[in-house]
């Protein structure tokens, strides 16, 4: 995985996005939602979540866009296998694929792969209960503007020019958070 | 001019290279069928006689006897024996003033052009006898290529269990046009077969298929049949990669004659840009097809097609290996200029490999 | 059939165009077009379905429709299928200019080849060049087109190329790759006659019989796009050697999505073998070579992505040295799956004329027609 792993617990603020509610993206579907003017994709794959980055690095496609498919191989011809344990993301365009897990390219894994990013699933008690790891001027009343298809998202702290809907957080639910690196900290290059 | 004189004019190594040399790209030719007769059973002997079977058709469809392409002008028989019909006619042309290390010689004949099994086997029996005895055998200088038809598997793979081990034969020759694409599946055990026995599958310019010659009909012109034979390159290299064939005989070399190679570079980078996307429809191919192609499949020189040396070099370049390329005189074919491109062409580094090492490697002399 | 006339707010004249994309495919199936075509047709084609050659070997591509996968509309609409969308996600996202559309009917399905009755084809080509004219050429001024023609049969192909050549939107006749006889043959003859005199290039196009070669057919979608341009050496070097070129001096020939690194390399072929032996062909008035300098496009889609990025440059220079450089045509191929977005697909390493030059320049050059149109609005 690309970037600095921000250990639970730890004070991470302004890189944990909610992009979406838990329950809006089911065991085998996904969603694209936008933080810090890029878009992602994030995919429910049995109930463990992958996000990527929504581009290509071939000529820029809507990577998460593309269909998901269990991973075929063959040591010979005629012997098929296919592998439901391994997962790749197919780009619409061109039909790289991509590891749903690692971001790396079938085709040159060392040097070609799609950026990936981890993901916690928070509920929302904590999100909304002015936790310090979300930043001191959270609090339930505060509306939180959650992803969406191309809607825009807000971490804990910061908020922007964003025309999303707003979601108030509830309690009872469980979200997805979206980490990116640290801003102005390099991501690992492609 | 005499034979001898016009032989010493046309030395295609005279005073350009001085190295070690081994020819790949050589032919020799049954002309006519009595040649035959006394590797023959006197049963088909009688047969032919009495059906007056002179020759197979598509020898005369791809190298149409008085075209420009089939006789360099230099062979032309004014006198004494034609061209590559015997073997003194081979020393005197080519060994002797040439003086390669090896010449790797392919007898074709158009073989595959005759529908009925028995005839077409016991043909190529004779055929790889008559080379073995004829050639073969009378200089350690000589290397050969198997007949085979391959219109019936089984016996092809006979065949090359029969003849195979003698120590002569490097190769089997396989013609660009086939009954089938030569990486198909059914193809598969008669590649395995080649492999096993230490020899290389070469495919060459020749062969009839089943339909038209070409991916949308029947040409009028022998020039355009000529001309657009690279199609059937291409998609040969095309099945081979597709079907696994690479994958299937990890042990199979393969061979290129009578292409040329400045095309290729194209072809392999469109093979790995297109594997990258379709890799789902073949996945078999677990790495990109110019990995296999580079390291598994060598093609001859010639025809270089007037190509200025900076174009060659370019494309040696492209090719990806120092490999991959082989010096062939193409004797007795016209093939167009030869030797004095293909070296103005190769950086000097590399012109001991083209000329023999590169051989050496891929045919295991 | 009427020409239409667009009132445009911000008309370009052809020079200003900055991008043209020469090979789009709008969706057109038998579902589409017989509602035009004559009675006896509809119902023959709802009993007995067509028959051509694409059902002797069908290699299973990988995309459904051989479509990028985002190019489903909102509602779930086919790629290719519905003019808005097609325009909004091709010109409007990649700033594309113009674009013209080769027809599905001709250039994926091939449902004018051999097979089926001669007058249905004839049919099935008129009934889709109108419904391109009223669902596509009329909804926006900017989608050009192409004639689908029953090419088998000359006498249906010519009025079929004389009833739609009037419409200046129609900017070449698009045939497949294959056809049964190599196009050079004289039956083919009337068609580049009429052809030539309404100034449309002959435009081949990749179609559904993915696998024949001169040696059987291929087994997979791979061996197809991998092994496109097998055809094209036939057809050039028939086209060619069949004095197509001496009979009918103004015919230009494009050859769409069939690659371009191999031309230089097949010129020199062409030359060196027509020095050998040319006394077969006494009547050719110039050196091969010379008739694909002066007649062949190429598109570049799917463009060429060697291993290195100046190797690119090498070969583009290769081309240009074989005096192509102002034959190459920038086209996206949307909305299929190997689609190339002109703003990555044509590397930046190529000066700004030659990218101009590919992305518009060329274009200008090879479809003359667009001088007729009245007017071409800019993609805001």
């Amino acid at each position: 995985m690309s970037g600095p792993q921000p250990e639970v617990g730890s004070s991470t603020r302004g890189n944990r996005y909610v992009v979406a509610r838990a329950a809006d993206i089911p065991p085998g579907e996904r969603r694209i939602v936008r933080a810090r003017g890029r878009t992602y994709g994030i995919f429910n794959l049995d109930g463990r979540f992958h996000a990527l980055l929504n581009r290509c690095p071939h000529q820029g496609a809507q990577l998460c866009k593309g269909p998901l498919q269990t991973f075929v191989e063959a040591d010979a011809p005629g012997r098929l296998r296919f592998d439901d344990s391994r997962w790749f993301l197919q780009c619409p365009w061109h039909g790289w694929e991509f590891d749903i897990e690692t971001g790396q390219s079938y085709a040159d894994p060392a040097r070609t792969r799609v950026r990936n990013y981890p993901v916690d699933i928070e509920p929302g008690a904590e999100l909304a209960g002015g936790d310090d790891r979300r930043g001191a001027d959270q609090t339930q009343q505060e509306p939180l503007v959650a992803g969406g298809v191309h809607n825009t998202v807000v971490s804990g702290r910061s908020k922007g020019p964003y025309t999303a809907e707003t979601v108030s957080v509830s309690v009872e639910a469980d979200y997805v958070v979206l980490i990116l690196p640290d801003r102005g900290s390099k991501e690992t290059p492609i | 001019m005499t034979q001898a004189e016009a032989t010493a004019a046309a030395n295609p190594l005279a005073d350009r290279w001085d190295g070690p040399a081994v020819d790949c790209d050589v032919q020799v030719q049954v002309g006519t069928i009595e040649t035959l007769y006394p590797y023959l059973e006197k049963g088909w002997v009688d047969w032919i006689e009495s059906t007056a079977f002179r020759v197979p058709p598509s020898l005369a469809i791809n190298y149409p006897p008085r075209a420009g392409i089939s006789m360099a002008p230099q062979w032309i028989p004014t006198d004494g024996p034609a061209a590559a019909t015997r073997y003194e006619a081979l020393r005197d042309h080519l060994l002797e003033p040439a003086g390669p290390e090896i010449a790797i010689i392919n007898p074709y004949w158009g073989l595959d052009s005759l529908r009925h099994p028995e005839l077409a086997a016991s043909l190529a029996r004779a055929i790889n006898d008559w080379l073995i005895e004829q050639f073969l055998d009378r200089d350690p200088r000589l290397r050969g290529s198997v007949t085979i038809v391959h219109h019936d598997p089984a016996e092809a793979i006979r065949e090359i269990e029969r003849v195979g081990d003698h120590p002569g034969f490097v190769q089997v020759h396989l013609p660009v046009w086939s009954q089938a694409p030569w990486g198909r599946r059914l193809w598969h055990p008669l590649f395995k077969a080649i492999a096993d026995r230490g020899l290389v599958a070469t495919i060459h310019y020749g062969g009839v298929p089943d339909g038209p010659p070409t991916a949308t009909g029947w040409p009028s012109y022998f020039i355009e049949h000529y001309a657009a034979a690279t199609q059937m390159y291409l998609i040969q290299v095309v099945s081979i990669v597709a079907e696994g064939l690479f994958e299937a005989v990890p042990n199979l070399r393969i061979t290129l004659n009578d292409c040329g190679f400045i095309w290729l570079p194209g072809l392999i980078w469109r093979l790995d840009k297109d594997w990258k996307g379709l890799r789902r429809d073949i996945p078999w191919v677990q790495r990109p097809p110019s990995e296999a192609i580079r390291q598994r499949l060598c093609v001859t020189a010639l025809p270089l097609d007037d190509a200025p040396p900076e174009e060659i070099a370019r494309a040696i370049d492209w090719l990806g290996s120092e490999a991959m390329v082989l010096y062939g005189s193409g004797y007795p074919r016209a093939k167009g200029e030869g030797l004095t491109a293909l070296l103005d062409g190769v950086p000097e580094a590399m012109q001991s490999k083209v000329m023999s090492e590169n051989a050496r490697r891929h045919f295991n002399l | 059939m009427q020409v239409q006339t667009q009132d445009t707010p911000q008309a370009m004249a052809p020079e200003q165009l900055a991008r043209i994309d020469v090979d789009t495919h709008n969706l057109i199936f038998e579902a589409q077009v017989a509602p035009y075509l004559a009675k006896r047709w509809q119902s023959y084609l709802e009993t007995f379905g067509l028959r051509q050659q694409a059902a002797y070997g069908l290699a299973v591509g990988q995309h459904p429709l051989a479509a990028r996968t985002d190019a489903w509309g909102p509602e779930g609409q086919p790629p290719g299928l519905e003019p808005a969308f097609f325009c909004q996600q091709l010109l409007e996202e990649h700033e594309i200019d113009l674009a013209i559309l080769n027809s599905t009917l001709q250039s994926s399905c091939h449902m004018m080849g051999p097979g089926s009755p001669r007058q249905l084809i004839a049919d099935l080509a008129r009934a889709g060049n109108e419904y391109e004219q009223e669902v596509w050429l009329d909804a926006d001024p900017r989608l050009l087109g192409a004639i689908c023609v029953a090419f088998e049969d000359s006498q249906s192909t010519v009025a079929e190329i004389e009833r739609c050549a009037p419409d200046s939107r129609f900017l070449q006749i698009l045939l497949p790759f294959r056809t049964m006889d190599p196009l050079g043959n004289e039956r083919y003859w009337p068609m580049f006659e009429a052809a030539e005199h309404f100034d449309l290039p002959i435009s081949l196009h990749p179609a559904a019989q993915h696998g024949e070669t001169g040696s059987g057919w291929q087994s997979f979608y791979f061996e197809h796009h991998a092994g496109l341009p097998s055809a094209l050496y036939s057809q050039m070097a028939s086209l060619i050697f069949e004095g197509v070129f001496d009979r009918f001096p103004r015919l230009q020939i494009v050859f769409q999505e069939g690659g371009w690194s191999w031309v230089a390399p097949f010129m020199r072929r062409l030359d060196r073998s027509w020095d050998q032996l040319h006394s077969e062909v006494p009547d050719l008035e110039h050196r091969p070579s010379d008739y694909v300098r002066r007649h062949f496009w190429f598109t570049t889609q799917p463009i060429e992505e060697p291993d290195r990025p100046d190797q690119f440059d090498q070969l583009h220079e290769q081309f240009a040295a074989a005096g192509l450089e102002s034959r190459l045509m920038f086209s996206s191929d949307y909305p299929h799956w190997d689609f190339d977005a002109p703003a990555f697909a044509i590397p930046h390493s190529l000066s700004s004329d030659a990218r101009e030059a590919i992305f518009s320049g060329n274009a200008l050059g090879c479809y003359s027609r667009l001088a007729l149109l009245p007017g071409i609005p800019s993609t805001p």
